[in-house]
């Protein structure tokens, strides 16, 4: 089974049935698994911090939804990923983790270019726990997070490299 | 130009079982105006996030009419929201703009394009199709109904006059936004499963 079919079918164990969606070039590989998976809803938008408000609403009606948005997005959604920690919103954020295939983990984090990437760190400064999903030896951690999310009222983070190599722009 | 404590009134009593979503003005207008329901829900602390907030209540309570109190200054900052009500175009949801050009909250400042900006033309350019605009509370009462009862999605922009000045009171008519939501999950029958 490919990764992005992996990781559907670990989310749909946890009764995610929307995907809360902005294009990523990082989890390309999830876009067409998506689409094709009957038992998911794809619900498209247009700033990323509108996913954190959708899944919030999603959750507050009875329905279980999960985010997929690059990184980059993330931390243009600060205020929105504030107010769902301050919510106790127990949402699943799958963040497509950009440039990953280029950083360099060092005792002072993840290294780009001799310059410290910030994913992680804009994660550990809302007190997100995040888990790092890389190989298809990694899909488990996906239920594993969609439950602790459950468990504990409050947002888990999935940080995704890509599985099909992608590159942005072909 | 409408008041818009007599429009929160207006809708107050037309109030049944549906879902309300407010943010600012109209939040502080709806929580001081209407009787306490665990199927309110401020959206406080999120600016901009009011209607992506009722879309994601709207698909998940289908049967249940969803209505959003936003502010033109909230909308400005997530404009692309009415794309995506478009897209996903819910039935059971209402839509409210109340417009006064101010974000009357932080010292009374226009907002930008105040004066320019049409949110009825944005509203429509997005595709949605049920589109209204309303700046006499008249002909609101007489649309109303129909707005509460008919599939939409409904938009209705409202013109309405700044609020009396009024500083934010943080006290017991704000709950805090967890407490809302463990009042809404009760309230609408499910238990807290998360997500």
């Amino acid at each position: 089974m490919e990764r992005g079919e992996a990781i559907c079918r670990e989310l749909k164990k946890a009764g995610i049935r929307y995907i809360v969606w902005l294009a990523d070039s990082e989890t390309h590989f999830m876009h067409d698994v998506m689409d094709r998976d009957p038992d998911l809803k794809v619900i498209k938008v247009c700033r990323e911090g509108e996913a954190v408000a959708i899944c919030a609403g999603l959750y507050l009606g009875g329905a279980k939804g999960a985010l997929l948005v690059e990184n980059q997005g993330i931390f243009d959604s600060g205020n929105a990923v504030k107010w769902a920690v301050t919510f106790k919103l127990p949402m699943t954020m799958m963040i497509g983790y950009l440039m990953h295939r280029g950083m360099v983990r060092t005792p002072e984090g993840m290294m780009l270019r001799g310059a410290k990437d910030p994913t992680e760190p804009f994660l550990d400064a809302f007190g997100i726990t995040h888990y790092l999903v890389d190989s298809d030896e990694d899909v488990p951690k996906v239920g594993q997070a969609c439950r602790e999310a459950q468990q504990t009222g409050k947002p888990v983070a999935l940080l995704l490299t890509s599985a099909d190599g992608y590159v942005p722009g072909s | 130009m409408i008041n818009t404590r007599q429009f929160v009134q207006l809708l107050a009593s037309h109030r049944k079982d549906e879902i309300v979503v407010s943010t600012m003005t109209g939040d502080r207008e709806w929580i001081a105006c209407s009787p306490p329901s665990p199927l309110n829900f401020s959206v406080i602390g999120a600016m901009g996030y009011a209607c992506s907030v009722g879309i994601g209540l709207a698909l998940a309570q289908p049967k249940r009419r969803v209505i959003v109190l936003d502010a033109d200054g909230s909308l400005l900052m997530n404009l692309g929201t009415l794309v995506t009500l478009a897209v996903q175009s819910p039935p059971n949801l209402l839509h409210f703009v109340l417009e006064n050009g101010l974000y009357e909250i932080a010292g009374r400042v226009p907002v930008p394009g105040c004066g320019l900006v049409s949110f009825t033309g944005v509203a429509r350019a997005a595709g949605l199709k049920e589109v209204y605009e309303y700046d006499d509370l008249e002909v609101l009462r007489g649309g109303l109904p129909r707005l509460l009862s008919e599939a939409g999605p409904f938009f209705a922009v409202l013109k309405v006059e700044p609020t009396t000045p009024l500083p934010i009171q943080v006290d017991k008519s704000y709950r805090g936004v967890d407490e809302q939501a463990r009042a809404m999950e009760k309230a609408l029958g499910f238990g807290i499963d998360g997500l």
